[in-house]
């Protein structure tokens, strides 16, 4: 009787907690890490990153993993190192930030300290650059299934395709660095989106349901 | 001679500043990088730079880990012979320096992003993030494309690994091995 009563009251306590996150363990965590640090060959590393999380684990979803690359691409840092630390962060808190980076960190810095310990040594690369230019071709297609997702998740109307477009031109036809054009598209965006005051004291994101409001 | 401590501190100051001047990614250091650790200290010579990048580049993990590369011979090879406990110190202060100050800060950020998650300003941030995000995946899709994709046969590896990714559950690890071995016996 009294374990059924108490077995009928843990769901409340832990409702919106268990609603808003996956419950991942910190070994879950650190696992996960491990693998993606010894297996994150040929660049393109978010996108790998993004592939194991959210595809594989579904730890996350596309809507929560995207606005944690845009802070991550943002601020100084390996994007690789700061996405990871977002996720980390996302489903353990800072324990599991310390645990994911460290497991992430852990495998290719030893990785890298054998062959410098080789290449220094007896100063000759491995051939490897056959085997590699396959791994780079299919670091090459994670991105662009990367971008896919990202588009389908974040160009909702006309206004996200014109900021998105003019990201890319920012960059590739302005040759700005990543900073510099998220620090001219951002406050644009922000205040196409900024919160409005609706009917009273209430505020609302509405920019996107403009178009359902008009008669 | 310097002393292997002092080497130890020009390690820690030279990647700790270059860690919170990484905007944009990790290869935006390497300029500096390659000016200070070759041109002022000497640590390496430029063509070592050079496969250092190589080497870290195709190695597992992020290509900052060149940093290690650059922290195992300044600090292990600055003798006569191969000192692996220098070494090891040296790869370790080489890797906090370069990933913690940057990792404070952000975490700093994702801490609030959490804490005011469903607030209307947080709400809207995230709203204007997401397509310029798409914009800036695009662009380094295009950067590394550019690199990857040499001839019509990495061309076709590529769109086979995107068609591939986009519509079965395959784990990109075993993606990345068949790659591997294809392009082995293919490009000679």
């Amino acid at each position: 009787m009294n374990s059924q009563a108490h077995n009928y009251e843990l769901p409340t306590t832990n409702y919106e907690l268990l609603a808003s996150r996956k419950a991942v363990s910190l070994s879950q965590l650190a696992k996960t890490f491990l693998f993606i640090g010894a297996t994150s060959f040929g660049g393109g590393l978010t996108a790998y990153v993004r592939r194991i999380i959210v595809e594989n684990k579904k730890w996350m979803t596309n809507a929560e993993f995207f606005p944690g690359l845009a802070l991550s691409q943002a601020l100084p840092g390996a994007n690789v190192v700061g996405i990871s630390l977002y996720i980390a962060n996302h489903l353990c808190g800072p324990r599991g930030v310390v645990v994911g980076l460290s497991c992430l960190i852990a495998p290719p810095a030893i990785f890298a300290f054998l062959v410098g310990y080789l290449y220094f040594t007896f100063g000759t690369l491995p051939a490897m650059e056959s085997i590699l230019k396959g791994v780079a071709a299919v670091a090459c297609g994670l991105m662009a299934s990367m971008f896919v997702e990202s588009a389908r998740e974040s160009l909702k109307n006309k206004i996200d395709i014109v900021i998105f477009l003019a990201t890319f031109f920012l960059i590739k036809k302005g040759h700005l660095s990543i900073p510099y054009a998220i620090l001219i598209m951002a406050p644009l965006a922000i205040w196409y989106y900024r919160p409005r005051q609706v009917a009273g004291k209430r505020l609302q994101v509405t920019a996107d349901q403009e178009g359902i409001d008009k008669p | 001679m310097t002393s292997l401590v002092s080497i130890y501190m020009m390690l820690a100051k030279l990647f700790s500043s270059l860690s919170l001047s990484a905007f944009g990614g990790g290869n935006t250091i390497l300029p500096t990088l390659e000016q200070v650790a070759v041109g002022k200290y000497h640590w390496l010579t430029s063509e070592q730079f050079v496969d250092c990048f190589s080497l870290s580049k195709a190695g597992p993990g992020p290509t900052t880990l060149i940093v290690e590369l650059i922290g195992i011979k300044a600090t292990g090879f600055c003798g006569n012979h191969f000192v692996v406990h220098a070494a090891i110190v040296g790869a370790i202060i080489s890797i906090f320096s370069i990933f913690v100050p940057s990792s404070i800060l952000l975490l700093v950020a994702a801490h609030f992003w959490e804490k005011w998650r469903g607030a209307p300003w947080q709400v809207a941030i995230e709203k204007a993030l997401m397509p310029i995000t798409c914009g800036l995946i695009l662009a380094a899709t295009y950067t590394v494309a550019k690199t990857a994709i040499t001839d019509w046969i990495t061309g076709v590896m590529a769109f086979i690994a995107l068609m591939l990714l986009l519509y079965t559950k395959l784990n990109p690890v075993l993606i990345m091995a068949i790659a591997g071995v294809v392009s082995w016996l293919v490009i000679k």
